[in-house]
């Protein structure tokens, strides 16, 4: 795949998203602006915006290679991330809107009246988040050496030149109007290509050998059930602690809205884990030959070609590489957004100015991490980010919206026990390789031990903490959970 | 719950308002304080302000969307459950293909989002049903 083709689509793409990010900074003046989009973004664009913001180089080519490489496990991930957002629905997107609050900082520190709180927890995001952009970029060195001759280090410079520049000029309702953009994009790219392969096979007489395609021992009934739950609370309950998620339902007008952008955004997202996971089928028959490590992350970039031949399947092919870098961008540029609002929030009283500097900033750190790491699977590494935010900073959150005898000492307590229990089993689990037995799952899983022990530090410590929660407690809950004033709609 | 006690209004802008959010001071979601101009940084959780009908009702909605969001989270999980349990403990499901593929594949790859999608719809509706329910409580005060 040496064609110009795949460089002029990646090459419109970052034009359409300069033009768009040119526009939103046209008409971004206020810092609240910035921050927010001044909460006038339309629904069904904030869901498309959402949604552009959460599909990321995992789920696009990550889904198929991991389909491909180990089987039919590969689909508790979008399904996982499909039903965070369910959790996100259930208990945080009203409640989170009201509050009032930015960022995860801002809610923690408004709910706890504690900077101490409000700084691990800055802490913890800024982790959270950087983890969450590696996998965009080793996603991105990744497709430019399948597009061109060119070391893989430059698409993820690319990518983060790109990111930081878009972020940094027009701050959040640029970043809007991309992310819808780039949700659309990233549907389309993809979907066009399946209907054409599923056309092509539906057309093929294939001498197909279901028990070699689809082997049962790659099947659900292989499934392990200490890991599959494990990964699964992971996944359901990570989504509520990502620095990008909550920052959106500022965008909505109220909590009622905050709501059915929601449920819109599940739809959405839905939709594009069942068009990628046809992928995934449809390489597991295609393309054999690419279940390998590394290499299976790209098959969603070589199967048009193979199947559809000339002109048609490299049209396809450079329609599905402008996808892909789609999905980096939009979620890099998400995931930078939030950070960059923590950090000049945290840092530098919230100016503008410093927002731009945080934005760069935000992007040279993953940027550097991702130069000298090697990557791993796509799907499993954003993944592993979810097991940490779930371990880290969800049972805070959660327990800020429905627990009222939350203190700032134990929502500390909580988050340091949590991130230091998981990041430790992730480290021992990357120090000692692969390997079987019970032992081994807990620490490659380490979500359904993490949780519990999280939540139950925040719980005991909080009880036994003789301040009590602060005094303006009541209040600040009653603000979370009843509706606005305004007729709704 | 008729009571000839002053008309109660709802109390959600929190004291600690950050200042840096010069957009919530306009936003939709601001009522106007309570306690009859109870001075900023007092502190406004004492006995007379958390007994206000308003408080109640107020408690007893976001107990009743916890309640909601409790009874859809475990009987999602007992849905997703049954549905794994079925796609991987039922041998006589792998024989069935559906255009080459086995079933319990298909299951898997597609048979979540709609229970997703539906358990998403359900309590939006319910939960937007116990808002106005809380409203209607408040106004009739």
């Amino acid at each position: 795949m040496t064609s110009a083709l795949p460089l002029v689509a990646v090459g419109m793409l970052l034009l359409a998203t300069g033009l768009i990010g040119f526009y939103g900074l046209r008409i971004s003046r206020t810092t609240s602006d910035f921050f927010v989009a001044s909460r006038t973004v339309q629904p069904v664009w904030n869901a498309s915006a959402i949604s552009g913001e959460y599909l990321s180089a995992g789920t696009f080519l990550g889904l198929s290679g991991l389909v491909l490489l180990s089987g039919a496990e590969a689909f508790w991930f979008p399904v996982g991330y499909a039903a965070g957002y369910l959790l996100v629905l259930l208990f945080v997107a009203g409640p989170l809107r009201r509050s009032g609050a930015y960022t995860i900082p801002d809610f923690v520190q408004a709910r706890l009246d504690s900077l101490a709180a409000r700084r691990v927890t800055s802490v913890l995001v800024l982790v959270i988040g950087w983890l969450y952009v590696v996998p965009q970029l080793h996603g991105a060195a990744l497709v430019i050496t399948t597009v061109a001759p060119v070391p893989p280090w430059v698409g993820s410079v690319g990518v983060a030149a790109v990111v930081s520049a878009v972020v940094a000029a027009g701050g959040m309702r640029s970043v809007t109007f991309v992310q819808a953009f780039q949700f659309w994009v990233k549907l389309t790219a993809l979907a066009i290509p399946v209907v054409f392969l599923l056309v092509v096979l539906g057309g093929q007489d294939l001498a197909l050998d279901p028990a070699q395609v689809f082997p049962p021992e790659a099947g659900p009934r292989s499934y392990d059930t200490y890991t599959t739950a494990s990964l699964l609370l992971a996944l359901l309950l990570g989504t509520i602690g990502l620095p990008h998620v909550l920052v959106r339902f500022y965008t909505s007008p109220d909590g009622v809205s905050a709501r059915w952008t929601t449920v819109v955004v599940i739809g959405m997202i839905s939709v594009f884990y069942m068009v990628s996971s046809t992928m995934g089928l449809v390489a597991r028959v295609v393309a054999p030959d690419l279940a390998a490590p590394g290499v299976a992350d790209t098959v969603a970039l070589v199967l048009p070609a193979r199947l559809v031949p000339g002109l048609g399947g490299e049209l396809l092919s450079a329609l599905v590489i402008a996808g892909a870098f789609a999905a980096f961008l939009g979620t890099s540029s998400g995931l930078v957004v939030s950070l960059a609002g923590v950090v000049s929030q945290d840092l530098f009283g919230g100016t503008v100015r410093s927002f731009r500097w945080s934005a760069v900033a935000c992007t040279l750190v993953p940027l550097a991490f991702a130069l000298v790491t090697i990557p791993q699977g796509l799907v499993t590494s954003v993944g592993t980010v979810f097991v940490f935010a779930a371990s880290a900073l969800s049972p805070t959150i959660l327990l800020g919206v429905w627990w009222r005898r939350l203190t700032a000492r134990g929502a500390i307590a909580g988050m340091v026990v949590g991130s230091a229990l998981c990041a430790g089993a992730l480290l021992v689990t990357s120090a000692l390789g692969p390997g079987d037995g019970l032992a081994r799952s807990l620490l490659a899983q380490p979500a359904a031990w993490t949780i519990p022990l999280a939540t139950a530090t925040t719980v005991v410590v909080s009880l036994r903490d003789r301040r009590g929660p602060q005094p303006r407690t009541d209040r600040f809950l009653r603000r979370l959970h009843v509706p606005e004033r305004a007729p709704e709609r | 719950m008729s009571s000839d006690e002053a008309p109660p209004r709802v109390v959600v802008r929190s004291t600690d308002d950050p200042a840096s959010d010069p957009a919530a001071a306009t936003g939709p979601g601001e009522g106007a304080p309570s306690g009859s101009g109870a001075p900023r940084g007092a502190q406004a959780s004492g006995p007379d302000d958390a007994s206000e009908p308003a408080a109640v009702y107020a408690r007893s909605l976001a107990r009743a969307q916890l309640r909601l969001a409790l009874a859809c989270v475990v009987s999602f999980l007992a849905v997703v459950t049954l549905l794994t349990v079925t796609m991987s403990a039922v041998p006589t499901l792998g024989d069935v293909h559906v255009l080459g593929v086995p079933l319990p594949w298909l299951l898997h790859a597609y048979g979540f989002y709609p229970v997703i999608a539906a358990f998403a719809l359900v309590f939006a509706l319910a939960a937007a049903r116990n808002e106005r329910r809380f409203r209607a409580l408040v106004e009739d005060e």
